[in-house]
C-alpha cells in the first residue's frame, strides 16, 4: 500500500510554511524527516492527517485521491503534544484502541504500570512510550510519530527504538525527532525539511552537516551518534 | 471491537469539561424552566455550545481531536454525533418534565 502527499501548500499570512512538499510513504517502510525547529514538519504531518487545513494538499492512497485518510484507522498521527486525556484510564485507551491482551501485557511491562491507573498518574516518558505503543499494536496502515522519543530515557529509546523497527513490517511510518540518532538509525529514506520542501539526503551525518542541520559531525566534537 | 457510546460519552466528559459553564446553564434552564416555551433558546445554546467547544478544539487544542481522530472517527461526524446525544437527552428531559 502506497501513500503519497502533493503539492501541499501552507502559509500563515505572508510566512510561507509549506511550499509544494511531496513525499511517498509505502507500508514495510521507515521514512525520516528531520528538519530545524519551525521548519514545518509538524504543520505537514498536521496537514496529512486532517488536524489542521492546508490551503491545498493531495492525497492519494495507491493512486486514488483520499480526503480523509485517518477515517478507519488507515492513517494515524502522535503529535508532539501527545494525544491521550489525563482522566482516561490506561485499560480505557486500550480498549478503545483494540490492543490484544498479549500486547497489552507487553505495554503494562514496558511502561512498568498497572493498567487500572489513570494517564495523569504517569511519567511524561511513560506516557510518550504508552502512546507510541498504543499506535504501533492498532491496525491502521500508516503511522506519522512527531517527536516519539520527547522525554524518554536512553534506555527507553533503544527500547521504542527496536520496538517501532519490529512493528514496521506491516505499517509504513514517518517519524520525526529532534534526536538524529535513533531516525538515522532506523530509516529506510531521510528527508529533510527546508524552505518549506522536502529533499531526500543520503543517511549519514555529513548530509545533516552539508544541509545546515548539524553544525559539526558528533564524532568531531567527542561522541558517536548510534547510527 | 469500537464501541460508538463510550467513545462519545468520553468526548462528551471531554468538552463538558472545556465549557462546563454552558452546560450548567443549559442544564439549569433544562430543569428548572419547564422548558417548552426555551426549546428554541435551549437549542440555540446547545448550537453555540458546540460551535465553541469546535472552534476551540480545532483552532487551540487540535491535539486532543487526535486521540479521536486515531480511532478513526471524522472531526464532523464526532461533533454531530455528540450534539444529536445532547439534544435527545434534553429532550427527554423535556418530556420528563412537562
Amino acid at each position: 500500500m502506497k501513500l503519497e502527499v502533493d503539492s501541499a501548500y501552507y502559509s500563515v499570512g505572508e510566512k510561507t510554511i509549506l511550499s509544494g512538499v511531496y513525499l511517498s510513504l509505502t507500508t514495510n517502510e521507515i521514512v525520516g524527516v528531520l528538519g530545524r525547529n519551525g521548519s514545518g514538519k509538524s504543520t505537514l504531518f498536521k496537514s496529512m492527517f486532517g488536524l489542521i487545513k492546508p490551503d491545498y494538499i493531495n492525497l492519494r492512497i495507491d493512486g486514488s485521491r483520499s480526503k480523509t485518510p485517518s477515517a478507519n484507522q488507515l492513517l494515524q498521527l502522535l503529535p508532539q503534544n501527545g494525544f491521550l486525556f489525563d482522566s482516561t484510564k490506561i485499560n480505557e485507551v486500550l480498549f478503545h484502541f483494540d490492543i490484544s491482551v498479549d500486547k497489552r501485557d507487553n505495554i503494562s511491562k514496558l511502561i512498568e504500570s498497572d493498567d487500572s491507573v489513570r494517564v495523569r498518574s504517569l511519567s511524561i516518558g511513560q506516557r510518550r512510550m504508552l502512546e507510541v505503543m498504543v499506535l504501533l499494536y492498532s491496525k491502521s496502515r500508516f503511522i506519522i510519530f512527531d517527536e516519539p522519543f520527547t522525554g524518554l530515557s536512553p534506555l527507553n529509546v533503544e527500547i521504542m527504538t527496536e520496538l517501532i523497527r519490529k512493528e514496521s513490517r506491516n505499517k509504513g511510518i514517518l517519524i520525526s525527532d529532534h534526536l538524529y540518532g535513533p531516525i538515522l538509525e532506523l530509516a529506510d529514506r531521510v528527508l529533510i525539511m527546508e524552505a518549506g520542501t522536502l529533499k531526500s539526503i543520503e543517511n549519514n551525518e555529513q548530509q545533516l552537516v552539508q544541509h545546515g542541520y548539524l553544525k559539526y559531525l558528533s564524532t568531531s566534537i567527542g561522541f558517536k551518534a548510534s547510527t | 471491537m469500537k464501541s460508538y457510546p463510550r467513545i462519545i460519552l468520553l468526548f462528551y466528559k471531554q468538552a463538558s469539561g472545556v465549557f462546563l459553564g454552558f452546560h450548567l446553564v443549559t442544564i439549569y434552564l433544562n430543569l428548572f424552566f419547564m422548558p417548552k416555551e426555551y426549546i428554541g433558546v435551549l437549542t440555540f445554546l446547545k448550537l453555540l455550545q458546540y460551535l465553541l467547544i469546535y472552534l476551540y478544539f480545532d483552532k487551540v487544542e487540535s491535539h486532543r481531536l487526535a486521540f479521536f481522530m486515531n480511532l478513526g472517527l471524522r472531526k464532523l461526524s464526532l461533533f454531530a454525533m455528540a450534539w444529536f446525544l445532547d439534544l435527545a437527552l434534553m429532550l427527554i428531559l423535556l418530556v420528563l418534565t412537562s
